[in-house]
């Protein structure tokens, strides 16, 4: 069954400079369960992909398209009924916990005001309900440290923290954006198993940049560039070939698949390039590849990619 | 309240030899970055001695300082504020000319400049930017051009590809590794990438808290990884952990209340 239907999404920001095109335009149907990846570099559009589901940006932002949840357009609902799914059926394990949580606020508060939301519940029956997630996320101690503020907590800690922000109302579906970003090797994979754990039976999208972390996560993977999916496949399948040339060149960047350079640099958002965004960095550009965008073929293995080499096989 | 001290190295001995490149991997808060900032006495070790090219260093007066640190250069973690944001960039690099080759004449050192340009594959037309208009591995490549202006004996890097993306990464430090060969640099890499340093250098000494747990040539350390940490970096699985959490026991190390 499909939890959401995402229709030709668009998301533009005005700036002094012109329209940043940070989404532009995706589609993507997610299964109820699935657990899938969006990958890509800083300026793909990731973050405000994930941020325009919960409708999380600022309201001059140009907004076209349709994100459907369970039959809901969220892109329509006015903004007491989003606030009402927020939360509790759509839950958010921000980017970045030292910024991200409230440093006057203990560590519990904050927690307990994300449990309780939508309940009118006592003190003590607050505090027990924030406790248990504090046990669910593994905090040691946890009776202790909600009482403590964020700076008082380890970077691992915080993004633990967060996380039990994010599951709080144990919500069916979970956007993480870029939940191991600056995490030391142990502590990330602490994280990963958490994370693995806690989306059990739920919805996750996650946001990365990590390939290591990706692959231990998601079921499926969309890779993005300039504001589109140029590759969307399953895992096992996508760590063994790489069909576009963006996404081979991606693995093959990674140092410990050979450390290559990806030639120039990301286009700008506001003037994107003419006819396939990656053009003027692609290895295997062809004369059409410079004029006409491509579409998203589908192979007949179910894999997507948007790249004219794969014309034919669809 | 009594002053508490944290020990951040304690009894690390390595060397490194001209014209190497030796990384020095670990966690944040293992003590790498320490190491740099002892080598260019931008932090005063409590003991210890460095030496380099035959001279102690810990004790050297103000005036001989500033000449050896001529030397010896840095690269940083954040391109974007290590430039003068009110700078263009041939400014910035004219700047560091004029103090560490006073000798040149103006014209001599526009043409150097455009040298250090061409050399860290940037273009003329980036020379009258300004750091917030270049990209963050565009501006790195500047810090690199400033360093070498220089013509330093050793390079450290610390970090210098933490806040890029992989594929800008790449380019990087395939240059800084270019760079290195072809100037017969010796460098120091700081990273907590055991993979980066894999790929870049010579050399690697593995920290965990401040102390030194492995260290040798890269080829055997990661061919042949000693010490459990050392193992837990280069693979973390289920299995590594479980290791690594036995052997912490073992030897009875108190994690703070903050451990994982």
């Amino acid at each position: 069954m499909n939890i959401m239907e995402i229709t030709d999404l668009y998301v533009g920001f005005p700036t002094k400079d012109g329209l940043v095109k940070a989404v532009n335009t995706i589609d993507l149907i997610i299964e109820e369960g699935e657990n899938i990846g969006i990958l890509g570099e800083s300026g793909s559009g990731k973050s405000v992909f994930a941020d325009s589901i919960l409708r999380l940006i600022k309201d001059q932002t140009v907004t076209k398209g349709t994100v459907v949840y369970r039959g809901q357009n969220l892109m329509e609902m006015d903004k007491k009924e989003l606030r009402g799914l927020r939360g509790k059926e759509l839950g958010m394990i921000m980017q970045n916990p030292s910024s991200s949580l409230n440093p006057s606020l203990t560590i519990g508060n904050q927690i307990g005001e994300a449990a309780a939301v939508h309940e009118r519940i006592n003190k003590k029956e607050r505090n027990k309900k924030t406790l248990e997630i504090l046990e669910k996320v593994r905090i040691k101690n946890a009776k202790q440290r909600m009482k403590e503020y964020a700076h008082q907590f380890s970077g691992g800690m915080k993004e633990r923290a967060v996380i039990a922000m994010g599951i709080a109302q144990s919500p069916r579906f979970l956007i993480a954006d870029e939940p191991t970003k600056g995490l030391d090797t142990l502590v990330k994979y602490k994280v990963v198993q958490l994370l693995k754990e806690v989306s059990e039976n739920k919805t996750m999208l996650l946001i990365t940049h990590d390939l290591d972390v990706a692959e231990q996560i998601c079921d499926r993977i969309g890779i993005l560039y300039l504001g589109e999916f140029v590759e969307i496949s399953a895992v096992d399948a996508l760590y063994r070939t790489q069909l576009h040339p963006y996404t081979e060149g991606f693995f093959k960047a990674m140092p410990k698949n050979g450390m290559l350079p990806i030639e120039g640099l990301p286009g700008s958002l506001i003037d994107l390039p003419e006819g396939c965004r990656f053009h003027p960095r692609c290895p295997k550009c062809m004369e059409r590849c410079k004029k006409e965008h491509p579409p998203l073929y589908t192979k007949q293995d179910g894999r997507k990619v948007r790249c004219f080499l794969y014309a034919d096989s669809e | 309240m009594e002053k508490s001290y944290t020990q951040a190295v304690a009894h690390v001995s390595f060397h490194i030899e001209k014209g190497k490149v030796l990384g020095i991997v670990g966690e944040s808060g293992s003590g790498k970055s320490t190491i740099a900032q002892c080598i260019t006495r931008l932090v005063e070790p409590s003991s210890g001695e460095i030496i380099f090219r035959g001279e102690e260093i810990t004790r050297m007066k103000a005036g001989k300082l500033n000449k050896y640190r001529r030397n010896m250069q840095m690269i940083f973690q954040d391109p974007d504020s290590a430039l003068d944001p009110k700078m263009t960039i041939s400014e910035s690099l004219e700047e560091a000319l004029k103090l560490n080759q006073c000798h040149y004449s103006a014209e001599e050192r526009k043409r150097k400049t455009d040298e250090l340009i061409a050399l860290v594959g940037l273009n003329a037309e980036h020379k009258n930017r300004y750091p917030h208009q270049l990209s963050g591995g565009q501006n790195q490549r500047v810090v690199l051009a400033r360093a070498l202006s220089f013509d330093p004996e050793l390079l450290i890097a610390d970090e210098p590809t933490a806040s890029l993306d992989v594929s800008v990464q790449a380019q990087i430090l395939t240059l800084l590794k270019t760079i290195q060969r072809e100037k017969e640099l010796t460098m120091l890499l700081i990273s907590h990438d055991m993979e980066i340093v894999r790929r870049v250098c010579d050399e690697v000494i593995v920290m965990y808290r401040g102390e030194a747990v492995e260290k040798g040539r890269v080829e055997s350390v990661f061919g042949n990884p000693q010490h459990v940490y050392t193992r837990l970096l280069l693979d973390c699985n289920e299995e590594n952990v479980k290791k690594w959490i036995d052997y912490k026991k073992e030897k009875g190390k108190r994690g703070n209340k903050n451990e994982e």
